[in-house]
């Protein structure tokens, strides 16, 4: 029998792995955006689902692992500390604006776009510490004018989510779907 | 989507156009390259020259001439900073993070203009 807690640590590595797929087939893709340096993120889809459905520490925990891998796998060495400070300022900004303002002010979509814009500010506030210079600042223009399109649409794809995919970090009730393993029944 | 959304993007792409926009209005300035956070020249833009800036992180090859400055060789992996293209004005930058390399447009900090 699977407990509340195991079902949502389960949930929590598919989350990261899916994660990992996504900025996988993104970094393949990635010939595709004429501008230098532009990723579109959607890997923080996952992200913004943790944070949505569970607490602030598991989103932020799937955030760095997720950027830890991607690092390790496809990018430089590196790029993981830039990625690094982009997630943690962008989870802080999107667990405010979820608290404060969601869903009453915000919706999905304005969250995502505030989480995006928080981490280009991330990265670019990593790469001015690496380089002792504040040079990057100017490449923060377009890597916000870009995020809130990519942060708009990862807002979106969320709200999407939110309706379709069941919730497996919960019990579910008055259902015998494969992960309700609450009742025993599919044991 | 709710009217927050709307005004919460607006205010990001006025920062970001705010921030693109900002170099445009200031004067011409001298090209700075600087590796690994320390100036390693300070270069005027009217004349035409080619530089080889090599360090324990790798070289660039950087073209200065009036109209602008711009990478046109790298060791690095990517070559962002080739794709970038040329700089002209004064808060621009070329950066090249494997490297620790930057190539920037600053402004003229000497006093020379102002002491008749």
């Amino acid at each position: 029998m699977a407990s509340v807690t195991e079902n949502r640590i389960f949930s929590c590595a598919m989350l990261v792995a899916v994660g990992v797929l996504i900025g996988y087939v993104e970094h393949l893709f990635s010939f595709v955006i004429p501008v230098p340096g532009v990723k579109i993120g959607l890997s923080n889809l996952v992200v913004l689902l943790a944070l949505m459905r569970y607490t602030k520490s598991e989103a932020l925990l799937i955030g760095i692992l997720k950027a830890v891998l991607n690092g390790l796998l496809f990018s430089g060495g590196m790029s993981i500390l830039y990625s690094l400070l982009g997630i943690v300022l962008s989870v802080l900004a999107m667990a405010v604006c979820l608290r404060l303002w969601y869903p009453k002010v915000l919706s999905a979509v304005g969250v995502s776009i505030a989480g995006s814009a928080l981490f280009q500010v991330g990265q670019v506030a990593a790469a001015c510490l690496v380089l002792t210079s504040l040079a990057p600042v100017y490449y923060l223009g377009v890597l916000l004018a870009v995020s809130v399109f990519s942060g708009g649409a990862i807002g979106g794809l969320c709200q999407l989510l939110l309706r379709r995919v069941p919730d497996h970090g919960k019990p579910m009730q008055g259902t015998s779907g494969p992960y309700n393993r609450e009742n025993g029944e599919n044991e | 989507m709710k009217k927050g959304d709307v005004v919460l993007g607006g205010c990001v792409l006025l920062v970001a156009a705010a921030l693109l926009l900002f170099p445009y209005f200031l004067p011409q300035g001298r090209v700075v390259i600087y590796v690994d956070g320390t100036i390693y020249g300070t270069y005027r833009m009217d004349r035409t020259q080619t530089l080889r800036v090599e360090s324990a992180f790798g070289y660039n090859l950087i073209e200065i001439t009036p109209e602008g400055a711009r990478v046109t060789e790298s060791s690095c992996e990517n070559k962002l900073e080739i794709k970038e293209g040329r700089i002209s004005h004064t808060g621009q930058s070329l950066v090249c993070l494997p490297n620790h390399l930057v190539v920037a447009i600053e402004g003229r900090q000497d006093l020379d203009g102002f002491s008749y």
